[in-house]
């Protein structure tokens, strides 16, 4: 009979263990301790270095960029300089209407609406197979980013939520995922249309808005073709009125009983470089 | 002992170079799998043991930086390393066009099998659709950057006296 060495009883045990372990979170969610800490050991160690790769090939990337569009550059130049003075004096007026406008709301005994408490982050990553929709972002725990936090891109509209934090870094799960839902509301002001807005695989561009209830008042629903979708703000999690995406098509749903959208999302996920974590609202 | 730590540090640099690689690299919004690229490569060149541990190394390391689909991946990079090993002795490993040819086959079953695996997938996807635009391509762009990763592994280990170990 053949004998099995220690050295291969080891191997199998310890395969046995981590295929245990990834069993027991693939299927109840639960985790052995020793793993988490390694998982976020092998993150932490692995993120700082991506981060100082991927700045260095942005760094390369942008001279390289503005050696080969000189001119352009120069023109641009010149253009934002005249259009940073005319904002200069729009901003002073910004002023002005923003001052009166506390001034209007604290007569009429409106409650302040709360602005968004953000932070700025960077691109570093991209996800792992094709299949994934996630990025990394350099912000971590010791920024203040937590789990499930709404991420947005600078213009405003919706990206994902924070899945999970490292010290320096942070994985973004993209709205385009399979596995991301969000509550979403019609942003035209005479419709109240909320339903649940998911990823599909087929079409990572194009969101799925399901469960939409009939407006009996109006023959087409509350919902239409050019309509803005936004976060409705029912959950706790996102505040209301982050830009999802526009509807392109309506359809029923649920044999009749309820609507079903497909939204094109305002996230152009290959150009993301840039994003802002929600960090309060 | 070299072997073992020059296919660790080969496995750290590429999954740096897959996490960097934005998506629309080459074709519109796919990617190479060059961790399966590499996992292939040395199950072909040091058969299907070794093929099989560094993928199932690779499987775990994706893994840290996926969701729940981390067990699929694991499953599916160890047999895709266990089926390159399994032809180590089957070809000369001069042929650096041999592993092009196993790496776009394996393409295929590696990302069936993670659709077959994944529920989320299974139920919703259009499996010709992600033929066309996300197998294929990628199959195509894995073969292609397997002929200049083999050429220069099998350079590297082609002159070294401790090749076997």
């Amino acid at each position: 009979m053949r004998r099995i060495d220690h050295k291969t009883i080891i191997i199998v045990i310890l395969l046995l263990i981590i295929l245990a372990e990834l069993a027991l979170s693939r299927f109840s969610d639960q985790n052995l301790s020793v793993f988490t800490w390694l998982k976020k050991g092998f993150y932490n160690l692995i993120t700082p270095i991506v981060k100082v790769i991927s700045s260095f090939v942005d760094t390369v990337k942008t001279y390289w960029n503005g050696i080969m569009n000189i001119d352009e550059l120069i023109a641009a130049n010149e253009r934002l300089k005249k259009e940073v003075s005319q904002y200069r004096i729009q901003s002073l007026l910004n002023d002005y209407y923003r001052r009166e406008n506390i001034r209007l709301r604290e007569l009429l005994s409106f409650k302040e609406q709360s602005s968004f408490e953000s932070i700025g982050a960077h691109v570093i990553a991209y996800n792992l197979s094709n299949w994934d929709n996630r990025i990394i972002i350099d912000r971590g725990s010791r920024d203040g980013i937590e789990e499930r936090m709404p991420v947005i891109t600078y213009d405003g509209a919706l990206v994902g939520r924070i899945e999970y934090v490292g010290v320096n870094t942070a994985q973004v799960l993209l709205c385009n995922d399979p596995e991301y839902v969000v509550g979403g509301i019609v942003e035209r002001p005479e419709s109240r249309a909320i339903g649940l807005v998911r990823g599909q695989i087929n079409e990572p561009e194009i969101n799925i808005m399901e469960n939409i209830s009939w407006n009996t008042r109006s023959e087409e629903g509350d919902i239409k073709e050019g309509d803005i979708i936004v976060t409705s703000g029912l959950s706790d999690n996102y505040p209301r009125g982050i830009p999802i995406g526009e509807v392109v098509s309506v359809e029923t749903d649920n044999y009749g009983l309820s609507q079903k959208a497909e939204i094109k999302l305002f996230m152009k996920k290959k150009t993301i470089e840039e994003v802002l974590v929600i960090t309060g609202f | 002992m070299k072997k073992f730590l020059v296919n660790i540090i080969l496995l750290l640099l590429v999954l740096i170079i897959q996490l960097i690689l934005p998506p629309d690299f080459i074709f519109s919004g796919v990617k190479p799998d060059l961790l399966l690229i590499l996992t292939v490569i040395i199950g072909l060149y040091w058969g299907i043991y070794d093929g099989m541990g560094f993928a199932f190394l690779a499987g775990i390391v994706q893994g840290v930086f996926l969701g729940g689909g981390a067990i699929i991946y694991i499953v599916v990079k160890t047999l895709s390393g266990g089926l390159a090993g399994f032809i180590e002795k089957l070809y000369f490993k001069e042929k650096i066009i041999f592993p092009s040819i196993i790496i776009f086959v394996l393409t295929f079953l590696h990302e069936t099998l993670v659709i077959l695996l994944s529920e989320t997938m299974l139920f919703n996807i259009n499996y010709f659709r992600a033929l066309r635009l996300i197998i294929l391509p990628e199959a195509i762009l894995n073969a292609i950057i397997a002929l200049f990763i083999y050429y220069l592994y099998h350079r590297y280990w082609q002159g070294r006296r401790d090749i076997y170990g």
